[in-house]
């Protein structure tokens, strides 16, 4: 299996019931599944610690068949940069940085400036997004769905094989968030795994597979 | 594009913060350097002046004395032996200390008495620029006197009724009286001074000296050590450091160095604290960069380099434009105090201290950000999901 969560469980400090509640899911490679669900049911919780971001309590998520969460630190910081790309609801872009420079992010981790070949891939990855003429452009000066678009371009710079959105569609209006749909289905069309979380059922009808979660647990 | 781009970009969108910072240290390094620079050349040219009224180490053959006392009626000391002093051997002794640079001057002397016509006076043969070097405060009527001519206190001159340009009978030479001292209210005053080969020439005794003054600069060491040297490498003869006139020298000299020492410690503890709570306050407004960053890949240490190389930029740039500027400031306030002068020049500009001050600074900004950048480097990503 590509990427396979067995009995997750997560508990907040403070919570009186676990936010996931042993959670077992497998997706398949080049899968797009939505996940819907009440808000508080567990989803985004889910979403970070299949895709690195945190830690279960137990439990474990195997990625290519190897388990993610004793693979430790150095492993999970490679997976992030490499494997999984992430579009938060609120996108979240460095303000300061450009578009292009946010494209190229997960690069510039290094004192050694990045190659040319490399920036001619953040120009291209951000023309097929619709947005190569607002590369140095600021975050502060895009809408929301452009916005949306330079997340989904950063995935796609780096070729991340899955692409982890929690509703990417929330802060945008219906047609904005049809255009950021529409691009999604069609880079999982092209090969990428999607998981995304989504309150909209028209956008969730678009995925192969949609789960439900309840309270924790996946109805 | 790489990891130097973010802290860069992130100063120049807030510059204003990035400019108080920048001030905060530069102004520090400035007084700073400014302040050491001008108690520097200050503390050289007051040590400058301040060897010139007078030798702080007195060389004088070993005198084997004993004490005559009966029954509690002291007889006083009497001299067995008195042991003559070799110039060119005790020379070569002074030469051979570690801190010979310390010593500004040397000044031999003999003593003896001549007959002038039918009058005796006290004659000490000197070494003329020597001499001149540790009694700056000499003041001459007359000209300088050379080789054959002769120096009057001014008692001595009055006594013999002499003054410039004539001639004076001494030993059975005629010697020009070269100048006539104005009166010091000190032993000068009662003797006439001719050069030392002169006299040891005139009195048989060549090579000779009764005792040897010594001035040494005392701001880079203890006066103990400089004797301390002395008398290893002069073992036949006393030295004796006149603490006083030494310790008063160094008091001031070090007063200057200490106050400078305390204030730049001040100011830096200062700049240091600034850019520890703007760093760390920076922080926690930054969450959710932090998150973002290493919902991408940014290892910790990546994160923590983010914030320290902030800080570094911050304090190379202070502490090269804080070196430049407080020289400036420095020859300025020289200038305009009329502190610099042909034997005191502004302080020239040193490329090492420049260069270890902005390495300097640059270091401490990355150190008082250590625990700010730590901070930030233990945001988790999964926070970023929260926010
Ligand atoms: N950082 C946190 N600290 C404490 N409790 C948390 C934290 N994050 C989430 N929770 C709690 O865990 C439960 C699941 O939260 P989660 O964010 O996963 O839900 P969600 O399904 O994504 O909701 P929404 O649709 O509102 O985004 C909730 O009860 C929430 O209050
Ligand atoms: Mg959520």
């Amino acid at each position: 299996m590509f990427l396979e969560a067995r009995s997750l469980v997560k508990r907040y400090p403070g919570g009186d019931k676990p936010a996931l509640g042993g959670v077992s899911l497998q997706v398949g490679k080049g899968e797009f599944l939505a996940v819907a669900g009440q808000s508080g049911s567990g989803k985004s919780t889910l979403l970070g610690i299949l895709s690195a971001l945190a830690l279960p309590d137990s439990g474990s998520v195997l990625y290519r068949g190897a388990d993610i969460v004793p693979a430790g630190e150095k492993a999970r910081n490679r997976l992030r940069a490499r494997d999984f790309a992430f579009i938060f609801q609120h996108h979240h872009l460095m303000p300061y940085l450009t578009v292009l420079e946010n494209t190229l992010l997960p690069f510039m981790n290094q004192i050694r400036p990045i190659s040319g070949q490399w920036k001619e891939k953040g120009l291209r990855v951000l023309e097929r997004v619709g947005l190569g003429h607002k590369a140095r452009s600021r975050p502060g000066e895009l809408s929301g769905g452009e916005q949306q678009r330079v997340a989904i371009a950063r995935a796609l710079a780096r070729d991340a094989s899955v692409l982890f959105a929690d509703e990417p569609t929330g802060s945008l209006d219906s047609q904005t968030g049809s255009g950021v749909m529409d691009l999604l289905k069609e880079l999982n069309r092209g090969g990428l795994t999607v998981i995304m979380v989504t309150h909209n059922q028209d956008y969730a009808a678009l995925a192969d597979r949609l789960i439900s979660m309840k309270d924790g647990v996946i109805l | 594009m790489s990891l130097l781009t973010i802290p860069v970009r992130y100063l120049r969108v807030k510059w204003a913060r990035a400019l108080l910072l920048l001030c905060v240290f530069l102004l520090g390094v400035a007084s700073m350097t400014a302040l050491e620079e001008v108690s520097r050349t200050i503390g050289e040219s007051f040590e400058r002046k301040l060897v010139s009224f007078g030798a702080n180490i007195l060389i004088t053959p070993r005198r084997d004395t004993l004490r005559v006392s009966y029954g509690g009626y002291t007889l006083g000391d009497v001299t067995l032996a008195e042991h003559s002093l070799s110039l060119a051997e005790t020379m070569r002794g002074i030469d051979s200390i570690a801190l010979r640079g310390n010593l500004a001057a040397i000044a031999p002397k003999l003593l003896t008495t001549l007959t002038v016509g039918e009058q005796t006076v006290g004659t000490v043969g000197v070494v003329w620029e020597e001499e001149l070097a540790i009694k700056a405060y000499w003041e001459i009527y007359g000209g300088m006197p050379g080789p054959d001519s002769v120096l009057l206190g001014a008692a001595a001159g009055a006594a013999l009724g002499l003054k410039e340009g004539d001639g004076i009978a001494v030993g059975g030479r005629s010697l020009p009286v070269a100048g006539v001292l104005r009166e010091t209210g000190s032993d000068d005053d009662n003797v006439i001074f001719v050069s030392l080969p002169l006299l040891q020439d005139l009195t048989g005794r060549a090579n000779e000296a009764d005792f040897l003054e010594v001035a040494a600069l005392c701001s880079a060491c203890p006066i103990d050590d400089i004797v301390g040297e002395l008398r290893a490498a002069l073992p036949g003869q006393e030295v004796l450091a006149l603490r006083q006139l030494a310790e008063s020298q160094m008091y001031s000299v070090h007063f200057a160095q200490n106050l400078t020492f305390s204030v730049s410690l001040v100011i830096l503890i200062t700049a240091c604290a600034t850019v520890f709570m703007a760093m760390l306050s920076a922080v926690s407004e930054r969450r959710k960069e932090i998150g973002i960053m290493r919902s991408v890949g940014f290892s910790r240490r990546h994160i923590f380099s983010v914030f320290a190389l902030e800080a570094l930029l911050i304090g190379l740039t202070a502490g090269a434009l804080g070196f430049v500027l407080g020289h400036i400031v420095a020859g300025y306030v020289l200038e305009n105090l009329h502190l610099v002068d042909d034997l005191t020049p502004a302080p020239a500009f040193r490329r090492l201290g420049f260069t270890l001050t902005s390495l300097g600074v640059g270091g401490l900004a990355v150190a008082a950000s250590a625990f700010p950048a730590w901070k930030a480097s233990r945001v988790e990503p999964g926070e970023v999901l929260a926010m």
